[in-house]
């Protein structure tokens, strides 16, 4: 009982998807965005390189994100995540 | 690709710009809301500035600028003029007269516009070959022209003659508004201070302010919650909260909103539901300030500014000594 309570009360966050990632974009939710990209895992170099260029466009790197983004773009003809 | 898009209109490169967009067009337009339509609008005001040459700027050395009603001085071909600063502007806007009195080289074509005052308007592309504001010299300035009457907003009886957005004033570097109406212009920027310097942020096409909307106890200390992000407009007279506000703190509001705020959108004035803000705190970096009266909208707004907590406008950048935006270090900071 008291163990089903600890765990209950130790919910881990759900883990930060490439998905996950660009509903927070989708929603201009830019902080969070921000702080979640450190904590994703799994993501392929392209979806990686994107949400690296797309936040370097959202701090205002201009010139930081067109590298990334343009090597996305050129993997991909088509949206890199599901949204 | 649409923020490729955006990148490359924010640095100038507008040929690029509008080749993005019109790849965006090819393969998604006809999958979007409205088939590709604003793409195509954003495109055709690239394309048409594409062929111009870069704007370039060089800030000699520091200088300060009297304010005249809501404009500072500026100088074409040794002639005195003036325009407004606005960073919630994407583009230079000129009107017609005004257009003609600077000597603007009008370009080829026109393109659709929105955003001013409430509705889409036509406007030509030009370039000032060269604009001298204070000490600070640039050359190939873009701007959009338009009729007189589409820079009129008739419920406050103003006329804008010439309106001088993102481009211009973020090339300026470092801009100091003060209280007293002066604007300072620094030819070079201190290291960034991360004890007053809050970062900006730029969406889509909204320049953007992590602020703090409530006190956050942390231990025997004061601090400040987790910061939301609100769109800075210098251009605004005003400032307003949105409907995400109001859900982060509804229990700081009762009964049906009792106002109605009016709005200007890109397709006319909205008028929306709402609450008068009374003491509600607000931390710019640590200095807080207390809005009251400001509207708390309490419908959702179409566009870009509904995913945001709200719009900072002139009524509180006013409530400080000065403000000043820093473009080379993207931050903004405050005086009390």
């Amino acid at each position: 009982m008291l163990l089903a309570s600890a765990c209950g009360f130790a919910q881990q966050a759900p883990p930060v998807t490439a998905a996950s990632l660009q509903q927070l974009l989708n929603q201009d939710r830019l902080l969070e965005f921000s702080d979640q990209l450190g904590a994703a895992a799994n993501l392929s170099t392209e979806e990686h390189l994107y949400f690296l260029g797309m936040l370097a466009f959202h701090v205002g790197r201009f010139e930081d994100a067109v590298k990334p983004l343009v090597a996305a773009v050129n993997t991909h003809n088509s949206s890199l995540t599901p949204n | 690709m649409e923020t490729l898009a955006a990148n490359a209109t924010r640095q100038g490169q507008y040929g690029a710009a509008a080749q993005m967009f019109d790849d965006l067009d090819k393969l998604f337009g006809a999958k979007m809301p409205d088939a590709g339509k604003n793409i195509r609008e954003q495109r055709h005001v690239a394309a048409l500035l594409q062929h111009l040459p870069a704007q370039t700027i060089h800030v000699s050395a520091d200088f300060t600028l009297p304010r005249v009603g809501l404009e500072y001085p500026v100088t074409i071909a040794g002639k005195q003029f003036s325009a407004q600063m606005d960073t919630g502007a994407e583009l230079s806007v000129l009107s017609a007269t005004t257009a003609k009195n600077w000597g603007v080289t009008l370009l080829d074509g026109t393109a659709t516009l929105h955003g001013y005052g409430g509705g889409a308007f036509s406007a030509q592309p030009g370039v000032i070959p060269m604009l001298q504001i204070g000490k600070a010299e640039l050359h190939n300035v873009a701007v959009y022209v338009t009729a007189d009457q589409n820079l009129y907003i008739a419920k406050i009886k103003r006329q804008t003659n010439a309106l001088l957005g993102y481009p211009v004033v973020s090339a300026l570097g470092r801009l100091t508004f003060s209280r007293d109406g002066t604007l300072s212009i620094a030819a070079q920027s201190p290291a960034v201070d991360p004890r007053t310097d809050i970062r900006l942020w730029f969406g889509r096409h909204a320049l953007l302010l992590p602020l703090n909307t409530m006190p956050a106890l942390a231990g025997d200390k004061v601090g400040a919650s987790q910061p939301r992000l609100f769109v800075l407009d210098t251009g605004s007279g005003s400032s307003w909260l949105t409907d995400h506000y109001l859900a982060e703190h509804a229990d700081l509001f009762h009964g049906p909103p009792p106002e109605t705020a009016k709005l200007a959108g890109a397709d006319g004035i909205h008028e929306s539901p709402a609450y008068a803000a009374h003491q509600l705190p607000l931390f710019v970096g640590t200095r807080l300030v207390s809005l009251n009266g400001q509207h708390v909208l309490a419908s959702p707004q179409a566009g870009e500014f509904e995913h945001y907590f709200g719009l900072i406008g002139q009524d509180l950048l006013q409530s400080f000594a000065s403000y000043t935006l820093d473009f080379r270090k993207r931050t903004f900071s405050v005086a009390p």
